[in-house]
């Protein structure tokens, strides 16, 4: 693993900084934390150019009750920091989310996250985000199980997150 | 933007570079991942479903394709689906994309 990667939580550690949205009540998703190697305030529609893009699709947030309302639209984001399916259990470091995106397209409920291209189908959003969670453990042991010199440079820097970040169990 | 042939589908995203994954994909779906240069990127990943009611695709379903191929228009993934939009250019969209 190279250099760069082996010092990451240690970096993230000293070097992440909170960055709020105008008004953090304004909804119940958490407030976007993004990382900055530069140590400089950057604001989520800047922050593209200074850290791994894969970065910007796990959310830092606090834990706050959602209102009743969030679960009534059909276009919502959810943020996992735990995926359970069956025996098999994937945590996300404490503090860390995994972003979500849930919409209706006709009868068809879909859950997704585009950077990692992980969807899960169902027939309402709850079996959709379950088939999504399946579907992200499966992503993660064949990524993780993948020979780093078959993977491309877009998957290989997706395993190193996942590497630092996540963790696979089995529960029994 | 008219429906298109889930065969159709499949035989231009091969044509593009992306392999049938045997064994792989949940239930009723079959699973295609994106190859370049010998390397796998399974976070380009198509997912299509084997149902009989899915024999074509229409528009709110091919809406929900657009990110799975990493596109932004609905027109691009017609363009990709038909034809129209070569190998190379797909190549030079994920490549702006900072995905390959």
């Amino acid at each position: 693993m190279p250099e760069k990667w082996e010092s990451l939580p240690e970096a993230i550690a000293k070097k992440a900084i909170l960055v709020r949205s105008s008004n953090p009540w304004s909804s119940w998703d958490p407030p976007q934390v993004k990382v900055n190697f530069n140590r400089k305030a950057v604001f989520p529609s800047q922050t593209t150019a200074n850290f791994p893009s894969a970065y910007s699709y796990l959310d830092w947030g606090q834990n706050r009750p959602r209102p009743a309302s969030a679960f009534a639209s059909p276009n919502r984001t959810v943020h996992l920091d735990r995926l359970s399916v069956g025996t098999a259990i994937l945590s996300i470091d404490s503090g860390l989310r995994l972003k979500v995106d849930l919409i209706r397209e006709g009868k068809t409920f879909v859950a997704f996250n585009v950077r990692f291209g992980v969807y899960g189908f169902g027939m309402d959003d709850e079996q959709a985000l379950k088939d999504f969670k399946a579907a992200f453990i499966e992503f993660y042991a064949d990524i993780v199980d993948s020979p780093e010199k078959e993977l491309g440079d877009s998957a290989l820097e997706l395993k190193k997150t996942l590497l630092t970040f996540a963790t696979l169990t089995c529960d029994g | 933007m008219g429906d298109i042939k889930r065969a159709v589908i499949k035989k231009s995203l091969k044509e593009k570079g992306f392999r049938l994954i045997k064994g792989k994909g949940r239930g009723d779906h079959e699973k295609l991942c994106f190859y370049h240069k010998g390397k796998r990127y399974p976070n380009i990943t198509v997912v299509l479903s084997r149902g009989s009611g899915y024999k074509t695709y229409s528009t709110p379903l091919l809406k929900y394709m657009k990110p799975l191929v990493h596109l932004d228009k609905l027109e691009d993934l017609q363009n990709l689906f038909r034809c129209p939009m070569s190998c190379n250019h797909y190549l030079s969209i994920l490549k702006k994309k900072e995905l390959l």
